[in-house]
């Protein structure tokens, strides 16, 4: 610290006004004042300095835990992977693999070069767009650019320093020399970069603002988003744990209320869709007032951290060979035999260390690094690539075969007789009467990992959260409350829940559609509102004796016999 | 030293009322035009404005004389004794009856505009609700009943749905029944200058109009939990005759079977030409 | 002064010479468990001084979200939620406002008014050796740290209480409701109970004293404003804070007991099972404005006696109008007990009881004008002192009328329904209980501050101060005017969502800026403050030449406080009168002859 700080740190001054004379003069008065605001203004710069200097917290994707369970080395190969594919939230990469993500930006191509107006560190051209007119027009500059062929391939760092739409005349300032581009970016680049770098010709393709959409995705998510579904997108951030159902985790690439067949990824429109009406009867609001272009960003990017979290998760479940969970967990187990017998007075060997073990596993894995793990790496990319391109095609919709059957009370009370027949089973999970309360919520159910019984009697979806069956009678859907959404409900079920896929197999589109209005129609039946068609809501009733008839003739039939229902 | 801290008394009044003079300009006033869009808005204003004549001349008049005794004990000479006095009676007086006319103005002048908006206008059977508007957390979910059919106070199979999207017919009195499905809200349209809670277990009829077609931002007011600044919504007020078809084209958007789907991109047409109108 | 004027006798009461020999108690019942009010004073001065600096470092966090929200906030964002970058989340937003104006209020002006100053001056100002009940007295201090410790613990649980101040239902109720809802809510409203019982000590103590042990020719219309304002506060809050005990007691059952005071049925909050009940919401609204508006007067009429006092005694003038203004005061204090339902005009009440409430609250205007008239009248025409406790009295006054004008558009019930819950209200209460309560105080610290350690404090730091807080102060909070009438409401998070309220970003920033500074100026207070303790310059008995009883004490006062019993002839305001001859004051204990053209007085 300098000599100058130290003299004026508050302390010293005040020491010193210490040991003068306390008294009343002016002059002792006045140089009070001046120890005192020197030695003020100084214990605020020092409190300011020492809040500045002190490391920044930055937004972090956060492992998952069965990454971290890996061997040491084989989780830092995945997180290796992870940071040059997909970067930190501050730092996006453009992975190309990624052709499902709209990354933002504008492909274009140098028409022409103006050799007279470029040097050394700027380049001036006349560039053709495809046709993303919106991008164009969203130019700004400052946008970074990267180019896809010619000399500068795999370079990164240039930037856009003027633009003129009207001309499509733009400038570049080049980063640094040819050649000299750090060698420790991602294998790729560095592949690249160790090319003799040479000067931008006509024809070479370039990006401007690469990245762009998916950076605005961020800046959108970290404001409205984060806060519920994590940065990460684990669905675990601060707000989460108060929320009754827990906001989504993106990370396996499952969406719950979706229009695709059941083995389907999400498609852009439902993720729309969700975000314009929210989920009904959660904590995900609508956000219908936000700007279309932030809409369609924040989607990009949840699609783009729905893959990253997939592919996490698919690398480190394929080296499940290299996880220290069992050896920990063995451990774990002596350990506590050990302090048992211990505490018992007994004499006992302490658990062999984990360390060998381990050892042992990163040996097994730094082989494998060599040979399978970019093979690993390239399929899962292909796989993902693949799904979320099939989710985007018409044939992964779901498209009623047939149009809606009437909803008339004959075709409501086929419903119910599906609702309450063994075909079905819906009343085992949302009861009889449709109130969400049928057996399967009070039973204890295996877990899907083999562990054994969830410790709660109850329904559990794949992220382990309770999730009691829907009760019907609250009017309130989730997915939505068209027909067509509750068709695709019953369709291709809930993805994640233990709601079934009946489409297909067993049910009929016409027993679908039966299922559909006996659904939508449980809310009335059970709040009393009189269903015989026309004149339903022109009647003036009083709700609440209604209610109470219909409720007892249910309950009459329900408990009679579920299986045959009384007419 | 004196005199600076009497001017320094000044300068901060000073720049209060420069600052309000300047601020409309600056657009730090009502929101968007400044204008309030419905009727009993613009009277609301009214009486805001006279409140605010009233109080500036009072707050200009009260700085002036606080700087002004002030300034008097500032330039003082040293020797002189203060004012030996208890009081006066005549000036007691004269500022108790002063301030009690005006303020008996205030009270009995607005009393006009309250029960003009809460009293004598359009009570419940006179209007009928267009909706039903339920706050939760942290939206607006709203029914409307089919068209042709008035609402009912339960749901019918046949109501239309949307959420954080309030829709009304332009230029005539309108009225929404107020819910809350949870805690307590309050249905804040600053434009119309509306407010009224959602308070939980009570039905809480609400009217106001629009003068103006519109998109209008409808916010909540009271604190409803950590979400409370994301109840985004808004009323569109549009013409009678296309907040019929838009109502129409809801419902068949609602019937959506997958199949014979009323096409959107009409109805987000329709959409843009309600709010570009004004 | 004068030699030759022999006052008239006065029968002391036999017996009361004893007390002034009181056997020194040890280290712990002196300074810590101590029954003297003076000590029980200064504890609370420390105590609301610390935390006004806790609640001063809340309201700060409350304006960084909202000049830069989102963005990584230091400290509290660092600590908690270091993976989302230090971005904080919105419920710890709404803890930050909400334990901001629980601090402000519960701890630090109610308890450094009536607790801090009208301990310390009650006695000395009346004339007595201590208060009429010591050990109910001491208990009232420490039945804070109860009170504290819970507020301080409910940041534990949940990321701390978030329902906002006013805790309404079912959002308080039911712990489903919020992420603060749960057992922070329910530590919070322990601690308003522990305050409460805290308040009540005091109170009934206050009013026994001041009835039962003035000094001999202590009448009521003789005593300092600033006995008054305590007086009258002091039955304010015996009468309007059981109500709100019993509505925290309702609260509590309905939290812990199963029982639904405030929650309808029907109610499905955050996917619980539907609550069962016939509640009423509204009913927590009536019950806890019916406290929290005679409230407001607590935390302002001992701020308006103390600076009538300081006026008066600044200006070398007497009090203008001394009985129009406890008279005004009494009314004020009449009149909060029927205003209260100016808070609920939106809530869905009756609307024709809205109009009730309109014109009673427009009553109370006319009180606050009579009052403000007459400060303005005492300094007229007086020999102003232009020290820090003058200049922090005149801002009280500046502030007050600033904040009673804004109280007029908030009482105009259909101007009300608009800026109801917006910025423009937080300006306002922000006026009256920042504004002039806090000035207030400073002030009183400044001149009471010799009584209570013997020694001055700087003045020149103490303008310093003032000029510093002054500004900061109106550059934060006159704009939120502009805020409000913008239509923004109150307690958001993060207002800018709304398209129509962006533009006003830069101003919200310019006001945390200005927040800034006036948080760090308080430093200048405390640094003051904490060097005159030790090093300040010494003083005498009296060394603003004031009339009151409390600076014929020796400073600072021993235990039982005056060497010799105190007699008063006149009020205490005889300055400049032309029978104190030579000096410019004569003192409570000084004999004045009547003299035949006297307009007012005794």
């Amino acid at each position: 610290m300098p000599d100058s700080l130290l003299k004026s740190m508050p302390f010293a001054s005040l020491a010193k006004t210490a040991d003068q004379p306390v008294g009343c003069g002016t002059l002792q008065d006045s140089w009070h004042l001046a120890g005192l605001l020197r030695s003020l203004a100084c214990g605020a710069m020092l409190l300011l300095a020492a809040a500045g200097c002190s490391p920044n917290p930055a937004v972090e994707f956060t492992p998952r835990t069965s990454t971290t369970l890996l061997a040491p080395n084989a989780r830092q190969a995945v997180e290796h992977t992870l940071l040059t594919h997909f970067g930190t939230p501050d730092n996006l990469v453009v992975w190309d693999r990624l052709n499902v993500i709209d990354f933002g930006g504008a492909k274009a191509t140098v028409e022409s070069l103006d050799a007279k107006a470029s040097s050394s560190a700027k380049a001036v051209m006349v560039v053709t767009f495809g046709n993303q007119s919106d991008v164009v027009k969203n130019l700004r500059v400052g946008a970074p650019v990267r180019w896809i062929s010619g000399a500068r391939e795999g370079f990164q760092g240039d930037r856009v320093t003027a633009f003129d739409a009207a001309t499509r005349q733009v400038s570049i300032a080049l980063e640094g020399k040819a050649g000299s581009a750090p060698a420790e970016e991602s294998q790729e680049e560095s592949s690249s970069s160790s090319k003799p770098a040479g000067e931008i010709a006509a024809g070479d393709a370039l990006v401007i603002d690469d990245g762009g959409l998916l950076a605005q995705g961020r800046v959108v998510y970290q404001r409205n988003c984060m806060h519920c579904h994590g940065s990460t997108g684990d669905g675990k951030g601060p707000t989460a744990k108060y929320m009754q159902p827990p906001p989504r985790d993106y990370r396996d690439g499952i969406f719950k209320f979706t229009s695709t067949q059941a083995s389907e990824r999400v498609t852009r429109d439902d993720l729309m869709r969700i975000l314009d009406d929210g989920i009904p009867g959660t904590y995900m609001p609508s956000f219908l007032l936000m700007d279309p272009t932030e809409k369609k960003a924040v989607i990009e990017y949840v699609r783009w951290l729905s893959i990253r979290g997939e592919m996490e998760k698919r690398i480190t479940d394929d080296l499940g060979d290299f996880s220290t969970k069992d050896l920990k967990a063995e451990y774990a187990q002596g350990e506590a035999a050990y302090q048992a017998a211990l505490n018992k007075g007994e004499k006992a060997e302490p658990p062999a260390p984990i360390t060998p073990a381990v050892d042992a596993l990163q040996k097994d894995f730094a082989e494998f690094f060599e040979t399978d793990y970019q093979g690993v790496v390239e399929d899962t990319a292909d796989f993902l690539v693949s799904a979320w391109e099939r989710a985007e095609t018409p044939e992964s919709v779901i498209t009623p075969a047939k149009a809606r059957v009437p909803d008339d009370a004959a075709s409501r009370e086929r419903g119910r007789l599906l609702y309450l027949s063994d075909k079905t089973k819906c009343y085992t999970c949302h009861g009889a009467q449709g109130r969400g309360d049928g057996p399967a919520n009070f039973e204890y159910w295996k877990m899907p990992s083999g562990d054994g019984n969830y410790p709660r009697p109850g329904l559990h979806d794949l992220w382990g959260n309770l999730l009691p069956a829907r009760d019907l009678t609250r009017g309130i859907y989730r997915g939505g409350r068209r027909p067509v959404d509750l068709y695709r409900r019953l369709y291709a079920g809930i993805k994640g829940t233990p709601m079934p896929a009946f489409g297909g197999v067993t049910l009929t589109d016409d027993e679908i559609w039966d299922l559909v209005n006996f659904v939508l129609s449980v809310e009335f039946t059970a709040n009393g509102t009189s269903l015989s068609d026309a004149e339903s809501s022109i009647k003036k009733l009083p709700a609440t004796d209604k209610a109470q008839v219909q409720e007892t003739k249910i309950e009459k039939t329900s408990s009679a016999d579920p299986a045959t229902p009384a007419s | 030293m004196a005199r600076f801290w009497s001017i320094y008394f000044m300068s901060w009044a000073a720049l209060a009322v420069a600052l309000c003079l300047a601020a409309p300009s600056l657009g730090w006033w009502f929101p968007d035009t400044g204008e309030a869009m419905s009727s009993i808005g613009r009277r609301i204003d009214g009486l805001f404005y006279i409140i605010l004549w009233i109080t500036s001349i009072v707050f200009v008049g009260t700085q002036i004389a606080l700087g002004y005794v002030l300034w008097k004990g500032a330039v003082k000479p040293a020797h002189e004794k203060a004012t030996y006095s208890h009081g006066n009676h005549t000036l007691e007086v004269i500022w108790t009856v002063i301030p009690g006319i005006v303020l008996l103005f205030i009270a009995i002048y607005q009393m006009d505009v309250w029960a003009a908006f809460r009293m004598r206008n359009y009570a419940p059977g006179e209007i009928e609700a267009i909706a039903e508007v339920t706050a939760r957390q942290f939206e607006w979910r709203i029914r409307y009943p089919a068209p042709g059919k008035p609402l009912m106070p339960m749901p019918q199979p046949d109501d239309v749905y949307t959420v954080n999207d309030l829709r009304i017919p332009v230029g005539r009195p309108v009225s929404i029944s107020l819910r809350s499905g949870d805690v307590q809200h309050s249905f804040f349209v600053p434009v119309l200058r509306i407010k009224q809670d959602a308070l939980p277990g009570t039905v809480i009829p609400v009217w106001f109009d629009a003068l103006q077609p519109g998109s209008y931002d409808l916010v909540c007011a009271e604190l409803c939990g950590w979400g409370h600044y994301k109840m985004k919504a808004r009323v569109l007020a549009t013409s009678e005759e296309l907040f019929q078809k838009w109502k129409q084209e809801a419902v068949l958007l609602q019937a959506d079977d997958g199949l014979q789907s009323a096409s959107p991109a009409e109805s987000t047409a329709a959409d843009q030409a309600q709010t570009s109108t004004p | 002064m004068s030699a030759t004027i022999t006052p008239p006798a006065v029968s002391i009461p036999p017996g009361d010479e004893m007390h002034a020999v009181h056997h020194q108690p040890g280290w712990i019942r002196r300074y810590i468990f101590s029954t003297d009010h003076k000590v029980i004073g200064i504890q609370f001065l420390f105590t609301t001084l610390l935390m006004l600096m806790v609640g001063g470092a809340l309201a700060l966090g409350v304006r960084w979200q909202l000049a830069w929200p989102w963005e990584r906030m230091p400290i509290l964002g660092d600590m908690l939620f270091r993976t989302d970058g230090g971005q904080i989340t919105p419920e710890a937003y709404t803890m930050l406002f909400t334990m901001h104006a629980t601090v402000m209020i519960f701890l630090v002006v109610i308890p450094i008014l009536a607790g801090a100053f009208g301990n310390f001056l009650i006695p000395l100002q009346i004339g007595a050796e201590d208060m009429a009940f010591p050990t109910l007295n001491m208990l009232s201090y420490w039945f804070m740290w109860p009170a504290i410790g819970c507020f301080m613990l409910s940041f534990a649980y949940d990321g701390g209480p978030a329902a906002g101040w006013t805790i309404y239902p079912v959002l308080a109720v039911l712990p489903q409701a919020a992420p603060g809802s749960g057992f922070a809510q329910t530590l919070w409203l322990f601690g308003l109970t522990f305050v409460g019982f805290s308040s009540m000590f005091g109170s009934i103590n206050y009013m026994t004293t001041i009835i039962n042990m003035r000094a001999p020719g202590m009448t009521l219309f003789r005593m300092p404003m600033t006995i008054w304002g305590m007086f009258i506060t002091a039955i304010l809050q015996a009468f309007a804070l059981p109500v709100l005990t019993a509505a925290g007691f309702m609260m509590l059952a309905d939290r812990m007991l199963g029982t639904t005071f405030f929650i309808p049925g029907g109610l499905v909050v955050n996917n619980a099972p539907a609550t069962v009940g016939g509640g009423q919401p509204l009913m927590w609204q009536h019950l806890f404005w019916f406290y929290s508006h005679p409230a407001v007067y607590i935390m302002l009429l001992p701020a308006m006696g103390m600076v009538s006092d300081m006026l008066a005694c600044m200006s070398r003038k007497p009090l203008f109008g001394y009985k129009p203004m406890i008279f005004s005061m009494a009314t004020i204090a009449g009149l909060g007990f029927i205003v209260w339902g100016h808070h609920m005009f939106t809530s869905g009440m009756n609307p024709i009881v809205g109009m009730t409430f309109m014109v009673s609250t427009i009553l109370i205007a006319l009180p606050s004008a009579i009052k403000t008239f007459n400060w303005i009248g005492t300094m007229w025409g007086g020999k102003l002192q232009f020290n820090t406790v003058l200049l922090n009295c005149a801002a009280f006054v500046s502030m007050f009328i600033t904040g009673g004008l804004s109280g007029i558009f908030m009482a105009a019930v259909p101007v009300d329904v608009y800026i109801h819950d917006t910025y423009f209200i937080v300006a306002h209460f922000h006026y009256i209980l920042f504004g002039s309560t806090l000035f207030g105080i400073f002030a009183a610290i400044h001149f009471w501050f010799p009584k209570m350690f013997g020694r001055m404090m700087s003045d020149r730091v103490g303008q310093i101060h003032f000029f510093i807080t002054f500004a900061a102060f109106n550059c934060t909070f006159f704009p939120m005017h502009l805020l409000g009438i913008g239509g923004m409401p109150r307690r958001y998070a993060d207002p800018y969502h709304f398209p129509y309220l962006e533009h006003l970003l830069p101003l919200n920033q310019f006001m945390t800026y200005a927040a800034i500074v006036m948080g760090f100026a308080q430093f200048i207070l405390l640094f003051n403050f904490g060097w005159s303790i030790f090093f300040g310059k010494k003083c005498g008995r009296n060394p603003w030449n004031s009339n009151g009883l409390e600076w014929q004490a020796p400073s600072p006062p021993p235990h039982g406080n005056f060497d010799v019993q105190p007699v008063v002839y006149h009020g205490p305001y005889e300055y400049s009168s032309p029978v104190s001859g030579e000096n410019d004051y004569l003192p409570q204990t000084e004999y004045m002859p009547r003299r035949p053209d006297q307009s007012q007085g005794h």
